[in-house]
């Protein structure tokens, strides 16, 4: 009886048992605690809303991608013959700058893998919008919106690749996640859909609160700048001038700087720009997208010369100089010079019969910017790219912190770091756009009203057909009048690019002391495609030029 | 050893009813091996004719023929002389005393059992000559009495046996006899007589003793039977005492397992591979301590481990199925024996640690004068000469102490353990403490045994911050901030600290940082395990086992205000983080041994589930007020964050083993492991094994063949099997929204939201490792040498990694998938001998693995069949090799660059000027780009290997350990910065060579900031370095106290030692240390990005037992 009493035991003690757990048969079944699902998503307005946010997320981004000033603006910006960067910073600056730049330069990348998670998430809101319960005129409003910054993406890539891989949907299966280069054709006739629907779609004003979102003026503007860099100049023309008429009330503003500074934000000049403000901890700018990552301006910071606190990444070019001092105001202005060059650089002012003026809060004299960017200027090789010798020596004060009347107002370590705006896409682009696309189209006097707008607003007289007789001189002095109003806005070496082929660039570099000059090869004209891309998509090839 | 041993069925199961007890006749029982016979009735007289036939062989004859039972011991049996007998229808006796006759042996006859032991006194007929009467003592390891050891007289037949205060006398022929003193389980001691005192001869447990017990998954079983491959490593193996982690003390001991420091931290801890990187993902080995699977080594106290054994291959580690793909470590710590007093160990060690090597960096002056000689502007030398690397290295102590208790009862088995580690690091403001205590007991009683092991660790820790700017940690910055750059600069405030001047590269002085960044954690930990085993019917036994286990943490970062030129910081900062994880486990097993005849089979099923779950949660501010630590005042920019995980896993086991009379061996285990991590419909996953073998030398014509007498045992084994990994992050299925990618606005910030986009495909599986395992152990001279071979293949499918994917997908995070095979395959070579002379006595054992790790497919969506950068998986190479562009000298003259032309005859480096490095142009394509980038080397060694020697002489010890590895490349990332010259940062004096005009013989290229040719690219070998090294890991020199004064101090045992670490490296590294560490990527693995340097430890230690 013992015995089978234990025998009992023996079967029936882990059977049961094991029928406990076994009975369990959602043991094994868990859901995430930590996020919400992509089934739980795209139900409400709110959803829509914060998922376009998500698209405008990385093209701010302070510090990298194609307007970040660690990465695009710093690259963009040296490729040009108006400023000189100094070797012995981040190699991969230096190499763009050099023309000496590789698949593997990681700046270059940066920008390309930064524009494709905008695009990508662009895609999952177009997919997804109708999904939202909300009024259609609503949803149209939001696919618009989502649609000029997928276009502005694209417009980007074309315009600095190339080739470019066109994903406009999400990846349905995991093939769809290689995709081979498309055309830049097919890349800039995307673009120009995605701009016209966003200018049809999108409010011409927003809500003081919505200032910063996308409005059809800007896709207009970017309309129009994608179908000049296409060499479509009638279709440039035409959409162009929309802005110039109702509903658009666009101008220039009087004072030039404040196009830089925060303090007239969101004026009438302002087409499309990146909202910069005192959120977020400003000592993690280089952490991309959390709860707490900052919505500063860190342009300042690498700008700016190190007796302000900024690392002082780039010195004016001779050549800038030169261009700025070719033109002086007539005799009784209130300055010698351009007055835009009174913001855009500093320079010691008595060296040319000026009364001298103090950055930084009264506390630098423009000596003590100077002494503290030797060390930097004296990095550059071969030393003959730039001349400071005599009443040479000029620095960068656009986009520094030099006017905000705080010491040390450069440096993001600072109590104050800069909230002004980025404005991307100014008025007075727009009208250099139109001139230059009704030049081309032979309407001259048209152009040169254009000049005008932005030469006046300079300080320097009109110009006249007499001036201005023939297409090549209003070339020239569109090309000049752009160099000097857009000095670092990325968009001189855009420009460079349609003006010149390689070889008359090369030589123009050559004239100019462009650094790299003897480096620059055509394949230059675009970045090649990111290794990062090449290793791990089988579809995709190198552009042509970069083979 | 081995008893033959016989149960009384009939009469047993008369006195005890119903139940059919089984009772052993042995009193010393380690392990045993029942061989019996039915008791049928049978004639009791003997007819045998045999020659030259073993005593074994005569023992089987006579027990077929009649219903006596012999109980011995195996090696004493084994010792016997070769038997010559013939005899018809003899008694017992008299075919006995035939046998016996001239042998060593003796044999009595107890009821109807043959009881052989060693003949205790010979006649004196049988002595020749004069006689010395010697006495002595025998002793185990500790001084404890040995009762029933053996004496003999080597070259005699003069034997005798210790009584039961472990003494013995014994008459020798002459003062130049020598004793062999041997006792089971004790290694034999050999030496030389002493007349006129007590001689006390002190035995040392036998190490790779084919007759011990190794622990498998689930239970125990007898090493000559283990079919799969198993090392064990015995706690005295270790040096426990002197090594302050585990992991550290087991590098190099074991062929096939490959051990890397992670760094050099005070408390970091160690990886560990068990043959090879057989997956992309977690690699590391399931650690099972005392039973429980959650264990980790790093918080076990060395001292307390009785031994380790590492489950290699399929049929070893299947049972644990899941989690075993990195092969599993199974931790026994330590318990008292039955019927000891209690024994107290203490252990007190002091050690000095030091950082052995340093860079070579340019001083102050020749900083200056080098930097202005090439652009630099920088004021002239004044003196300020800072030597960063002394600066934040230094000399720091590690205290540590630890105590145990340890004895039983007949029923009731204890041991009670308490450390104390106390670490400084050898990086200034970095240091390490814990603390641990342990109880473990076991209870055993009639047909019940419950046990019980409990851990309890609490560490605390100050870390090394990370670098003060992106790109450097703070030991690359103390190479790269220049010389000339104080320390201290009053003038920066807040802090005072020296920073860098304008036109040098932007770097932090990592002294600053190293005292403004106050980075803590403070973990405590509890693991708690009880099982209890009911014996049922004849030998089913039942056992459930649950485990417990909670950890909780806290982090508290703090920086305080500073300046130094680069960074500042104007108020602290804080950052908390605090975290609560808890498993628990529960198995049910149900085991079964019997036995019929010859045939020996054992069955084990049981089911098991797991729950690991774990809550988490940190926050952070600035602009504290100074001197406020907490969150609790003025404050901005807070965050804060967290994280939940659950993660299930249910199982259900299997085993059966059969064995026929310790000759035939074979053995089957199948689990059905489930996992949460996997989406529905793919929990489960199933992972069989099979494994025999083959004693050969229990064969008859093995031990009648002349090979016996050469290599006394011989088995081979072999095995096949399935193991799983499921190490992927939680929730990898489940496509979820990201959060926080904002956006602004003049009306404020808009949160971003958007699906991830990177979830797993919902068919990912488990990772599925097919291992096959062939191998031998062999025993040779009467046991001093021995040998385990094994060759084994290890193919790992589908293995689970997060794969990186096009950039042109948007995606942010990679998803993980079933990406591809991988195959390790090597072989394992394990050889000791031991042997004494003398008072000398010494052990000697290599081990040696070799490893050939191979990419054999992918299987990721694009069908590439490479991923990866400068470390790359491709097909037909090791995970993680490097793929490079190659140097080729450097261009001396223009022509030479000129001459440099492709195909189409475009020169390949146009922008290089004299001075440049040339690179190969591996595509021929007239460029050099990324497509030149070729295989130069693998991270993975080819070979490693360990010799470790144990000497003992008189009252001194000695112990070395050397290990070496081979075959591997390291990519020296930290070289890099010091050799760039492309930023007016500090550099290595080797640019002092630079190549020049005037030094164009120079290999080192020009110095040249803009860098057009790219000589500083970081896709060119010109950073990759040979990793090989040989290390004197470990030399300890003990002295114990001769006994009597010990006595007199009222102790059992005093031992001293003196012990170094890490002592001598011989590598051709030029980086720190080639020992880099394997932080669990393998596309990673061997790149140098200059983390904490490995120390140098030398230590002072006291062993007190009484």
């Amino acid at each position: 009886m013992n015995k089978n009493i234990i025998k009992t035991m023996a079967v029936a003690l882990p059977l049961a048992l094991l029928t406990i757990y076994g009975c369990k048969k959602d043991f094994l079944k868990t859901t995430n605690p930590n996020k919400i699902t992509e089934e739980q998503f795209w139900k409400t307005e709110a959803d829509l809303k914060s998922a376009v946010a998500s698209v405008y997320s990385l093209l701010r981004q302070p510090l990298y991608g194609y307007w970040g000033a660690f990465t695009g603006i710093q690259n963009i910006n040296s490729l040009g013959d108006d400023v000189l960067t100094f070797p012995g910073g981040e190699a991969a600056t230096t190499n763009i700058a050099l023309f000496t730049n590789e698949a593997t330069n990681s700046d270059a990348s940066s920008t390309f893998s930064s524009l494709y998670k905008s695009i990508y998430r662009a895609n999952l809101v177009l997919a997804n919008a109708d999904k939202v319960e909300i009024s259609d005129d609503l949803r149209k409003s939001y696919i618009a919106e989502t649609k000029f910054l997928r276009g502005l993406c694209y417009f980007t890539l074309a315009s600095n690749f190339g080739d470019v891989p066109l994903i406009i949907a999400p990846a349905k299966t995991a093939d769809d996640q290689f995709m081979p280069s498309n055309p830049v054709t097919e890349v800039y006739a995307q673009v120009i859909s995605d701009f016209t629907d966003a200018m049809n779609g999108l409010p011409t004003t927003r809500p003081s609160a919505d200032l910063g979102r996308a409005t059809s003026g800007a896709a207009v503007a970017y309309l129009g700048k994608a179908y000049l860099y296409t060499k479509d100049y009638p279709k440039a023309e035409s959409t162009l001038a929309l802005l110039n008429t109702a509903p658009y009330s666009y101008n220039l503003i009087s004072d030039y700087s404040e196009n830089f500074t925060s303090k007239n934000e969101f004026n009438s000049e302002a087409v499309f720009q990146w909202v910069y403000g005192p959120f977020g901890d400003p000592y993690g700018p280089w952490g991309v997208e959390g709860a707490n990552s900052p919505m500063y301006n860190y342009l300042p910071q690498l700008i700016g010369p190190p007796a302000g606190g900024g690392w002082f990444k780039y010195v004016p070019t001779n050549y800038l100089i030169n261009q700025f001092m070719l033109e002086k105001r007539p005799a009784g202005s209130d300055t010698k010079f351009d007055k835009r060059m009174y913001y855009t650089l500093s320079w010691k002012r008595s060296n040319f019969g000026e009364a001298d003026i103090t950055w930084y809060g009264g506390t630098k004299t423009f000596d003590d910017l100077w002494a503290s960017a030797q060390a930097n200027i004296s990095k550059i090789d071969p030393k003959s790219l730039l001349d400071v010798s005599g009443t040479n020596q000029f620095l960068i004060n656009k986009f520094t912190n030099g006017w905000s009347g705080v010491a040390s107002a450069d440096n993001y370590w600072s109590a104050t770091p800069s909230t002004a705006n980025n404005v991307i896409m100014r008025y007075a682009e727009v009208l250099l756009m139109h001139a230059e696309a009704a030049a081309q189209n032979g309407d001259l006097p048209k152009a040169i009203v254009d000049i005008n707008r932005i030469r006046v607003r300079a300080g320097l007289p009109e110009k006249t057909g007499a001036n201005l007789p023939d297409l090549t001189s209003v070339m020239n002095e569109i090309s000049h009048q752009k160099l000097l109003e857009m000095f670092f806005e990325q968009n001189r070496w855009q420009d460079l690019k349609r003006w010149y082929t390689p070889a008359q660039l090369k030589v123009h570099f050559t004239e100019t002391n462009k650094q790299g000059a003897q480096y620059l090869q055509p394949r230059n004209y675009i970045f090649p495609i990111p290794t990062g891309e090449l290793q791990t998509n089988n579809k995709i090839q190198q552009n042509p030029l970069w083979r | 050893m081995k008893f033959y041993d016989q149960f009384r069925f009939k009469l047993l199961a008369l006195n005890s009813g119903q139940i059919i007890r089984i009772m052993r006749l042995t009193i010393l029982i380690l392990v045993t091996c029942l061989l019996q016979v039915s008791a049928s009735t049978k004639a009791q007289k003997i007819s045998l004719s045999e020659k030259n036939a073993s005593l074994e062989t005569i023992i089987r004859k006579i027990r077929s023929q009649t219903s006596y039972y012999f109980i011995g011991n195996t090696d004493l049996i084994r010792k016997a002389n070769l038997i010559n007998i013939s005899v018809k229808n003899a008694s017992i006796e008299d075919a006995l005393n035939q046998c016996f006759l001239n042998q060593p042996l003796a044999y009595s006859i107890v009821d109807k059992t043959v009881v052989i032991k060693t003949r205790n006194i010979l006649s004196l007929s049988q002595l020749i000559g004069q006689k010395i009467l010697i006495k002595g003592k025998v002793t185990d390891e500790n001084g404890a009495s040995l009762t029933g050891a053996s004496v003999k007289v080597e070259g005699t037949e003069i034997a005798a046996t210790t009584n039961q205060n472990g003494e013995f006398q014994v008459d020798v022929p002459d003062n130049g006899a020598i004793l062999l003193v041997s006792y089971v389980g004790y290694e034999v001691v050999r030496i030389k007589v002493q007349e006129g005192t007590v001689m006390n001869i002190r035995l040392k447990p036998q190490l790779r003793d084919l007759t011990e017990v190794v622990v498998i998954g689930y239970g125990t079983k007898r090493k000559t039977e283990i079919t799969s491959s198993i090392a064990s490593v015995n706690v005295n193996e270790l040096s426990a005492n002197a090594s302050n982690n585990v992991t550290d003390a087991l590098q190099g001991r074991v062929a096939g397992v490959s051990i890397e420091s992670s760094t050099g931290a005070p408390g970091s801890k160690s990886n560990i591979t068990i043959r090879g990187t057989g997956t992309l993902g977690s690699n590391g080995p399931l650690v099972v301590i005392d039973g429980m699977p959650f264990g980790s080594l790093d918080g076990l106290n060395p001292s307390d481990i009785q031994n380790i054994e590492v489950l290699k291959d399929a049929a070893a580690a299947s049972i644990y199925g899941s989690r075993a793909a990195g092969g599993v470590i199974l931790v026994t710590t330590k318990l008292g024996r039955k019927n000891t007093e209690p024994k107290v160990q203490f252990n007190a060690v002091y050690s000095s640690q030091s950082i052995a090597k340093r860079m070579d960096v340019l001083n102050g002056e020749q900083w200056t004068k080098l930097l202005n000689s090439v652009g630099g502007n920088f004021p002239a030398y004044n003196g300020t000469n800072t030597n960063w690397q002394e600066e934040i290295f230094r000399n720091a102590p590690i205290y540590k102490a630890n105590a145990d208790v340890t004895g039983g009862s007949e029923h009731f088995q204890y041991s009670l353990s308490g450390s104390y580690l106390n670490q400084k690091g050898t990086i200034i403001k970095t240091d390490f403490n814990s603390a641990n205590f342990r109880a473990k007991s076991l209870y055993e009683k009639g047909r019940v045994r419950i046990g019980q092991t409990f851990i309890y660790n609490k560490t605390g820790e100050r870390t090394l911050p990370p670098g003060g700017d992106q790109s450097h940690s703070n030991i690359l910055s103390a190479l790269i901030v220049p010389p000339t750059v104080p320390v201290y600069n009053p003038a920066n405030l807040p802090g005072g600290w020296g920073g860098v001047n304008s036109g040098m590269k932007n770097l932090s002085n990592p002294v600053a940082i190293l005292n403004s960044s106050d980075y803590r954690n403070n973990n405590s930990s509890v693991t708690a395990d009880v099982f209890a085993e009911i014996r049922l019917i004849d030998q089913l036994k039942y056992k459930i086992n649950g485990a417990i286990s909670e950890s909780r943490g806290f982090g508290n970062n703090y920086d305080y205000a500073y300046n130094d030129g680069n960074v500042i910081l104007a108020k602290p900062r804080l950052g908390q983080s605090s975290g609560v994880s808890s498993s628990w486990l529960l198995e049910h097993t149900l085991s079964y041994d019997k036995k019929i005849g010859l045939h020996n089979i054992s069955v084990l099923a049981g089911f098991t589930a797991q729950k690991d779950t774990s809550n988490y949660f940190n926050a952070n501010a600035n602009n504290l007020p100074n001197g406020v630590y907490s969150f609790g005042s003025e404050k901005s920019n807070q965050s804060v964050g967290g994280d939940l995980a659950d993660v299930r896993r249910e199982s259900l086991i299997g085993r059966v083993s059969y064995s026929y009379d310790s000759r035939y061996m074979i053995s089957g285990s199948i689990r059905r492991d489930g996992s949460s991590k996997f989406g529905e419909g793919y929990y489960y996953g199933v992972f069989p094994a099979i494994s025999a073998g083959w004693n050969i030398s229990n064969e008859k014509f093995y031990g009648n063949s002349g090979i016996s007498a050469f290599m006394n045992s011989l088995k081979i084994r072999g095995s096949i099997g399935l193991l799983g990994n499921d190490q992927i992050p939680n929730y990898s299925t489940v496509n979820g929204i990201s959060n926080n990618l904002n956006f602004a606005t003049n009306g404020g910030v808009i949160v971003g939201s958007i699906p991830s986009g990177n979830a797993s495909p919902r068919n990912l599986r488990w990772e599925e490792s097919k291992s096959v395992d062939a191998g031998l152990d062999a025993t040779f001279l009467n046991g001093k040498m021995s040998l385990v071979f094994d060759w084994y293949n290890k193919t790992a499918k589908g293995v689970l990694l997060a794969v990186p994917i096009p950039l042109s997908t948007g995606i942010s995070g990679t998803p993980t998938v079933n990406a591809g095979t991988i195959n390790n395959k090597g072989i394992e070579l394990a050889l000791d001998y031991s042997d004494a002379a003398g008072d000398f006595s010494y052990k000697i054992g290599w081990n040696m693995t070799t490893m050939r790790n191979r990419m054999t497919a992918i299987t990721i969506g694009s069908g590439n069949q490479e991923f990866g950068d400068i470390e790359r998986a491709k097909v037909g190479n090791p995970i993680g090799s490097f793929f490079l562009i190659k140097t080729d000298g450097i261009f001396k003259t223009q022509a030479e660059i000129d001459a440099y032309k492709g195909a189409d005859g475009q020169k390949i480096q146009p922008n290089a000027a004299p001075g440049d490095i040339r690179f190969v142009d591996f595509d021929k394509n007239g460029k050099i780009d990324n497509n030149d980038q070729q295989y130069t080397g693998s991270p993975i060694p080819t070979l490693e290997t360990g010799i470790a020697a144990t000497l003992g002489w008189r009252n001194f010890d000695f112990n070395l350990l050397v290990q070496g590895v081979f075959g591997n490349k390291i990519y020296n990332g930290g070289r890099i910065w010091t050799e760039q010259m492309t930023a007016y940062t500090n550099l290595s004096t080797s640019v002092l060579n630079a190549w020049t005009p005037e030094n164009s013989s120079s290999s080192f290229p020009r110095f040249t900031l803009a860098d057009v040719n790219l000589n500083s690219r970081g896709n060119s070998d010109r950073w990759l370095e040979n990793g090989a090294y040989v290390r004197v890991k470990r030399l300890e020199l003990g002295y114990t106290v001769a006994e009597d004064i010990a006595k007199r101090l009222n102790v059992g045992k005093i031992r001293a030692y003196l012990s170094g670490q890490n002592l001598f490296t011989f590598s051709k590294y030029k980086g720190y240390n080639p020992d880099l560490g394997n932080d669990g990527n393998p596309l990673r693995r061997g790149f140098d990005s200059g983390g904490y340097p490995l120390q140098r430890i030398v230590s002072v230690g006291l062993n007190v037992s009484f």
